[in-house]
């Protein structure tokens, strides 16, 4: 649904995945943040949320749907948790190794579980709500336009709250420096759990808004995974939130300037080009914590 | 010295070598059972390779057929578009094979390990969109197709062959003085340099050795069934490398090829159930994750040493 | 004179704080210097920068005449230049005789100067630091003063010509200080230069030829240990204004 220059459609559409993929990718941040772990998890809980959205919807329709949208965030987060308390606790002492066969262990479970009862073709979900707008003369659907404000919104929200509240301080400093945050009196493993929980949020919410404007399939879950990890390492783990935001723009334009440019079944190879030259040429990230 | 405690390595693959051997000519060159097994032998050099990297070097490589996905590609590449004489085929196959672990070692070689495993992911994801992109190369979901160049019975010895060279060469590496770093790098990459181990070096020779063995295994593969598609840059392939190794026992050469055999032929009789064939690796691999971090023949070498220590009394 | 381990004007940064502040010193071969200073003066970071673990934001680092201040630690090591540390960590999987055989591996020249063997110059570490007896255990099951000898005998693996020590007698009884102490001695007769930081200033003082103190990262003393503790200004950046007035001349 494009007119209007090549330019301004890259521009304004890359506004929009900036947001998206700055929420896809907070949740895993955050996690990684607080509790060091690489959740490997992370893409495909938000592709649960997707499907979980499509059988909703499917049943229903998105108007009735507010109270099942919520059940489906809470869904998520109840996964989160399962996954967090269940599992990665018991091997946070561990290898690293044991941490990440076990989260791609409960990755693919997952993934196939979807794909045992809903099955692999892929499956389209309609918009919450219809219709379209023309920003400086691109057409957007108003789903599109929805979503990334939406995204923006629970960002700045996140924001605030890490910055401004009492909770939010404990969690920042759980980030930086465990033992001298459990000194000062921070109950770390709550700070884990009400990271994990925001975390599902973040998740949750993220599945929601994307679902409607891409495709869902099984191998979205992966996708989304790489893409998370991509902007999080570009953005340097343990450093600002808003360096996520950078982050995201820098890839979603990236991709988007590769899909119309070269093919838009190669916009992933943008995205790992910039992976390998980070990981190669500046490991800690944009603005994570340099030695 | 070292010969002595490799004996019952040699030993071990010496008669499952001669096994395999003389079971292609007593069942008749059965075609089926050479079929399973000529996999099974290919998935067993698919994850001792894997081994050296996950296991001993701490490099989790969730897209290990990659390497030899891209080897395979390539030799049918100039099979189909440019005959040259297959052994410089073959060469092609194997720098492009060595090649794209470089894809993937470079760029982890300045952090820590675990970001190896995602790297990984993401080369699998990228490689199977170039091929599904350019169908007109790479054929699609079709992928590519030669008539048949070796007979399946050369093809077989030969893979069994390899299989042995493989393990026997993984066992030496393992235990001369870069199967010792490599440990080292695995427990602590920082204190690992500390004692004068050029880290870089090391995980670089490891990519190189595991996608060695992966791409001839690759190429021998593609001969084998004259066919290579997009399926070897899928995840649930290299997912199987994985399982199979941790299942055997990272860290293990032994267990890892224990592991690849015995799954690879519970693989294959597995078929008739393939829809929930994946769901039941992911939570078998879940399950082995969380109760038996070293695998079973890490956690039966594990048990083995504790045993001997509890003897001699300390 | 030959010119040994130079550091000259040597800072670090980390973003605003500054840890390393304009620090130079040399070091001649032979020498056993203490490296001292109150908690936070910066002792392990200037550590972490001369053994290449840290880059130093300015500043160079000269080592047996080359310029090091950019290079790795695995080529210090090389080169002759083996850092330990404060809390041990050994290779947990690797047995005792295995830990110290790393070092060898990578750096053999210097030790088939002098040794018929590797595994003559092995045994002698493992017997040197005491540890002979429990060659063949994993380290991951030693006690931390074990883990601190082992952490002395691995550091002698590479045939180091210069031995940073980080805290040797962090966690010890007075008798494994005892212990270490000898050991260390015995090290420095050998030839083996050695900057050893450390807090337990009485046992400190036994070994050392030379003291350099570190406050807030910047150098403010180096010399004699007779001279530096009665340094006012050292004795004021360790007891405060008013002990130090009262008690110069310790």
């Amino acid at each position: 649904m494009r007119e209007g220059g090549v330019i301004e459609t890259v521009f304004i559409f890359g506004i929009i995945w900036t947001a998206l993929y700055s929420l896809i990718t907070l949740g895993f941040y955050l996690i990684f943040g607080v509790a060091k772990v690489l959740n490997l998890t992370h893409g495909m809980i938000i592709m649960s949320t997707c499907y979980v959205t499509f059988l909703l919807v499917t049943g229903l329709h998105w108007g009735s749907l507010g109270l099942g949208l919520i059940g489906g965030i809470i869904g998520t987060v109840l996964l989160t948790l399962i996954i967090y308390l269940g599992f990665i606790k018991k091997l946070l002492t561990a290898p690293h190794t044991s941490m990440l066969l076990l989260t791609a262990g409960l990755a693919n479970i997952i993934q196939q579980i979807i794909i045992l009862t809903v099955g692999p073709s892929a499956k389209s979900i309609p918009s919450m709500i219809t219709g379209s707008t023309a920003i400086l003369s691109v057409v957007l659907s108003n789903q599109q336009i929805l979503s990334g404000s939406i995204a923006f919104a629970l960002m700045a929200l996140l924001v605030l709250f890490l910055q401004k509240t009492k909770i939010g301080q404990a969690i920042r400093g759980v980030t930086q420096d465990r033992e001298t945050a459990v000194m000062c009196g921070i109950n770390a493993e709550e700070m884990y759990v009400i990271t994990i929980i925001i975390a599902g949020i973040l998740a949750g919410v993220a599945g929601l808004l994307v679902a409607p404007i891409q495709a869902v399939t099984p191998e979205i879950g992966w996708e989304m995974m790489v893409t998370a990890f991509t902007v999080a390492i570009l953005a340097g783990l343990g450093g600002p939130i808003w360096g996520v935001i950078v982050a995201a723009a820098i890839v979603a334009y990236a991709e988007l300037v590769t899909a119309f440019l070269i093919a838009p079944t190669l916009k992933e190879g943008a995205a790992f080009v910039i992976m390998i030259l980070t990981l190669m040429f500046r490991p800690s990230g944009l603005f994570g914590k340099v030695r | 010295m070292i010969w002595r405690k490799e004996l019952f390595t040699f030993a071990g693959v010496g008669i499952i070598f001669i096994g395999l051997a003389l079971i292609a000519p007593i069942s008749d060159y059965d075609y089926y059972l050479i079929g399973v097994l000529t996999s099974a032998c290919l998935w067993v050099i698919y994850v001792v390779s894997w081994d050296l990297l996950a296991g001993y070097t701490g490099m989790l490589n969730f897209g290990q057929l990659l390497f030899a996905g891209v080897a395979a590609y390539t030799i049918a590449l100039f099979e189909l578009n440019y005959p040259i004489p297959r052994p410089l085929m073959m060469l092609a196959g194997l720098i492009a094979g060595i090649g794209s672990s470089l894809l993937i070692g470079l760029p982890s070689l300045r952090v820590r390990s675990v970001y190896f495993a995602l790297v990984s992911f993401a080369m699998l994801l990228v490689f199977s969109r170039i091929t599904l992109t350019f169908i007109w190369i790479f054929g699609g979901d079709y992928g590519l197709s030669i008539p048949r160049v070796y007979s399946r019975e050369h093809l077989y010895f030969t893979i069994i062959i390899l299989m042995a060279v493989t393990i026997v060469t993984m066992r030496l590496v393992v235990r001369s003085r870069i199967g010792m770093a490599l440990q080292c790098i695995r427990e602590d990459e920082e204190t690992a340099r500390a004692v004068g181990i050029n880290v870089s070096r090391y995980k670089l020779l490891a990519c190189l050795i595991s996608s060695f063995f992966t791409s001839l295994a690759g190429i021998c593969g593609f001969y084998y069934m004259g066919h290579v598609g997009p399926e070897m840059f899928g995840m649930m392939g290299s997912f199987n490398v994985v399982l199979m190794g941790v299942i055997g026992g990272t860290g293990t050469i032994l267990g890892a090829a224990l592991g690849g055999g015995v799954l690879a032929m519970v693989l294959e009789y597995m078929r008739p159930v393939a829809e929930y064939r994946n769901l039941l690796y992911a939570l078998l691999l879940t399950v082995v994750v969380m109760a038996a971090p070293r695998g079973v023949w890490g956690g039966i070498v594990s048990y083995w040493n504790q045993k001997r220590r509890i003897k001699k009394g300390i | 004179m030959r010119e040994f381990l130079t550091i000259k004007s040597l800072h670090k940064y980390f973003g605003k704080l500054v840890a390393l502040h304009d620090i130079s010193f040399c070091v001649n071969p032979g020498e056993v210097v203490g490296l001292i200073g109150p908690n936070g003066a910066g002792k392990t970071t200037l550590f972490n920068v001369i053994t290449g673990f840290y880059r130093a934001s300015s500043g160079q680092i000269i080592f047996k005449g080359q310029d090091t201040t950019q290079f790795s630690p695995n080529k210090l090591a090389e080169m002759g230049m083996i850092r330990t540390f404060q809390i041990p960590r050994p290779f947990k999987e690797l047995t005792v005789h295995d830990n110290v055989a790393v070092g060898t591996l990578f750096s053999p020249e210097r030790i088939n100067q002098t040794h018929t063997s590797t595994e003559e110059f092995i045994e002698k570490i493992l017997k040197r630091v005491k540890l002979h007896p429990l060659k063949d255990q994993p380290a991951g099951i030693l006690g931390h003063g074990n883990l601190k000898l082992l952490e002395l005998g691995r550091a002698q693996g590479p045939f180091p010509e210069l031995l940073l020590l980080d805290e040797p007698f962090a966690g010890l009884t007075i008798s494994e200080i005892e212990s270490v102490s000898e050991i260390l001695q015995a090290l420095a007769a050998g030839g083996l230069t050695l900057i050893i930081v450390e807090h337990k200033l009485r046992e400190l003082m036994k070994l050392v030829t030379r003291v350099i103190v570190l406050h807030y990262g910047e150098k403010i003393a180096d010399g004699i240990p007779k001279d530096v503790t009665q340094n006012e200004q050292v004795l004021k950046a360790y007891l405060g204004r008013r002990w130090s007035k009262s008690n110069a001349g310790y």
